[in-house]
């Protein structure tokens, strides 16, 4: 019973790569949380999908609801009061929203995998890293293939000697090695998605590049599709196919990488561009475009971004844009980009 | 990891004294039968025989009982009673704390009022009181102890698993689809188990006292060599035969010193930042 929901996610995944229906379907999601000072629209209305083994960045500063979009797709939150309002998140055809709790208890790991910012703090400082990354596949089947998959998961990362690495601690590998012991983590049962919430954030530059190489590999060996987070337009032009870029809550313009990091459409696309280009990486595009995120309890009327907008028209602070079509894929949530909607 | 803890723990002396004065005690409830010169229970015709009586090194009680040997066989009782009390107590403890902590909201809230309830009860009058209403014996005594004494380690592991619970790590294994059992026991249990010896480790002298003080009211298992029923016993001849009260005394004094500081010194080795 157990291992056939695993099996079963693997089987699917690779009968339905020829059809290109996407492997996750996100429509009109809406997760709101529930605080104190009001309702937080963290992810307002934002539709979404990724390709069988696709690669798809969702960009943003922070507080733009990324991560919240994440954690509605695994329906896990961190924050209590955080609910998805409606919406459907379908994962091979399947609408995760009305799966059980039991159900989707076993998606979690076993098809849709998420890894952090911070390894760090991901793995449990008492318990070998060999054993964290064999748990999830230990839950499916026995110890003893369990261990085989660890160690095998290990060397997929290019863990060298995963043997060893299997009986070491966390704090005996270096912030790179665990990085790699947590994507073993999350990749020793087979997901068909993989969400990577700003995977290189915390490590240094040159462990980065290692990181997404790694990311990169596994996508093309295991076939499992990417769902990057990330504030950084370099990773995404480097990692990605496709790129959505979110702001208060809500998805402003999407499309091929090579359309929108080429030709952005949105002002806000193009600040973010405009922050990449001038400032070194590591520097956040918050400090280059005036002002912050919106306070997500209390939204401006009409487009979220007009008090920010350089290119701000009447019209923008009484009616919110709908999506425009600007080129072959690419969309555009502005007035700038037509009259009517696409 | 557990050779710095050894590092710390060896450095402080009390804690070293502490771990021989236990060693010393276990050996002792080990080796009873070999080291008693007698019978615990074997009465002669040398009553209150003072320390020194040929035959009697500690001296004989009302009864011409040894007291050497009742002295050595008690630490069995002690012991049996000490530890199957305090694990009874921790194992208590750490089901209520954990699942109090790690749920929270209104089980915490409840689970939260019934051991302030059970803190605020006097343990010595309650255990007095049971024993009194359903007699005596050596399993009743341990159930007894163990069911008062669970509330500190209760609050302890609450607390701990209040903290981990939102860890990073957690969250990863809730990612992973991991049961909350299975989060519960193998992910944040390991992390615990320092605070929880401690505990353990105090609650086993505070058992032992408890044990001795029911004794020592006649309320101990009348079949058993104990220190308390020893006291119980020299409470009517304490102005003729003082030994018979000192020695057994100085027993449960050890015994309950020996844990109290291998408690301390697990404590002080745990949380290295109280070093000050």
């Amino acid at each position: 019973m157990r291992s056939d929901g695993l099996s079963g996610a693997k089987v699917s995944g690779a009968q339905a790569a020829p059809t290109g229906e996407p492997l996750l379907e996100i429509r009109d999601l809406y997760t709101h949380i529930v605080t104190p000072r009001g309702v937080v629209r963290a992810v307002d209305g934002i539709s979404l999908e990724v390709a069988q083994g696709g690669a798809v960045g969702l960009v943003g500063e922070s507080g733009s609801g990324k991560s919240m979009t994440a954690f509605s797709i695994l329906r896990l939150f961190p924050t209590a009061g955080a609910r998805t309002i409606s919406g459907s998140v379908r994962l091979s055809g399947r609408d995760l929203l009305r799966l059980s709790e039991e159900e989707m208890r076993r998606v979690r790991g076993g098809e849709v995998a998420m890894i952090f910012q911070d390894p760090a703090t991901y793995l449990n400082p008492v318990l070998t890293v060999g054993r964290q990354v064999a748990e999830a596949y230990a839950m499916r089947s026995g110890w003893g293939e369990a261990r085989r998959s660890a160690v095998r998961a290990l060397a997929t990362v290019g863990l060298p000697d995963p043997e060893a690495v299997y009986g070491r601690f966390p704090h005996e590998l270096s912030g790179g090695m665990r990085q790699r012991a947590v994507i073993a983590m999350a990749t020793v049962c087979g997901p068909s998605l993989l969400i990577a919430d700003e995977p290189t954030t915390a490590l240094d530059v040159t462990i980065q590049a290692q990181i997404l190489e790694l990311l990169a590999r596994l996508r093309k060996e295991l076939g499992t599709a990417l769902l990057l987070i990330t504030h950084d337009l370099g990773i995404v032009a480097e990692t990605c196919e496709v790129v959505y870029v979110m702001y208060a809550g809500k998805i402003v313009e999407s499309g091929p990488v090579g359309s929108v990091l080429v030709s952005p459409a949105h002002p806000y696309t193009q600040g973010l561009m405009a922050g990449a280009l001038t400032i070194e990486e590591a520097r956040p595009v918050v400090a280059v475009m005036e002002g912050t995120v919106p306070d997500l309890a209390n939204l401006p009327s009409g487009c979220r971004f007009h008090p920010r907008c350089p290119k701000v028209m009447d019209r923008c602070a009484l009616q919110p844009p709908p999506e425009f079509a600007v080129a072959e894929g690419q969309m555009a949530a502005c007035w700038l980009c037509g009259e009517s909607p696409a | 990891m557990g050779r710095e803890f050894a590092r710390r723990f060896f450095r402080s002396r009390a804690g070293v004294l502490g771990l021989c004065l236990v060693a010393l005690v276990i050996g002792v409830a080990i080796a009873a039968p070999a080291l008693a010169p007698r019978d615990p229970h074997t009465t002669s015709l040398v009553t209150k025989g003072p320390p020194g009586t040929p035959g009697y090194p500690l001296g004989t009680d009302d009864l011409g009982r040894d007291i050497l040997s009742g002295v050595l066989w008690g630490s069995r009782a002690s012991l049996t009673v000490g530890v199957c009390a305090a694990a009874t107590a921790v194992t208590l403890g750490i089901a209520i704390g954990a699942t109090s902590g790690y749920y929270g909201g209104w089980i915490d809230a409840l689970l939260g009022r019934v051991t302030e309830l059970f803190q605020v009860i006097p343990r010595f009058v309650l255990a007095l009181l049971v024993v009194a209403l359903f007699g005596s014996g050596l399993w009743k005594l341990v159930l007894v102890i163990g069911i008062l004494s669970w509330p500190q380690a209760a609050r302890v592991v609450r607390g701990q698993f209040m903290a981990l619970r939102g860890a990073a790590y957690v969250d990863a294994a809730r990612v992973l689809g991991l049961r909350d059992a299975r989060i519960i026991f193998s992910e944040i249990l390991p992390n615990v188990v320092a605070p929880v010896v401690v505990i353990a480790s105090l609650d086993v002298a505070a058992a032992i006292l408890l044990e001795a003080s029911l004794g020592f009211f006649g309320l101990g298992d009348p079949n058993l060599a104990s220190w308390g029923m020893m006291l119980n016993n020299a409470q009517a001849h304490f102005r003729q035969a003082w030994w018979m009260s000192v020695f057994p005394g100085l027993a449960i004094s050890i015994t309950v010193l020996g844990f109290n500081l291998l408690g301390d010194g697990l404590n002080d080795a745990a949380n290295p930042r109280l070093d000050a």
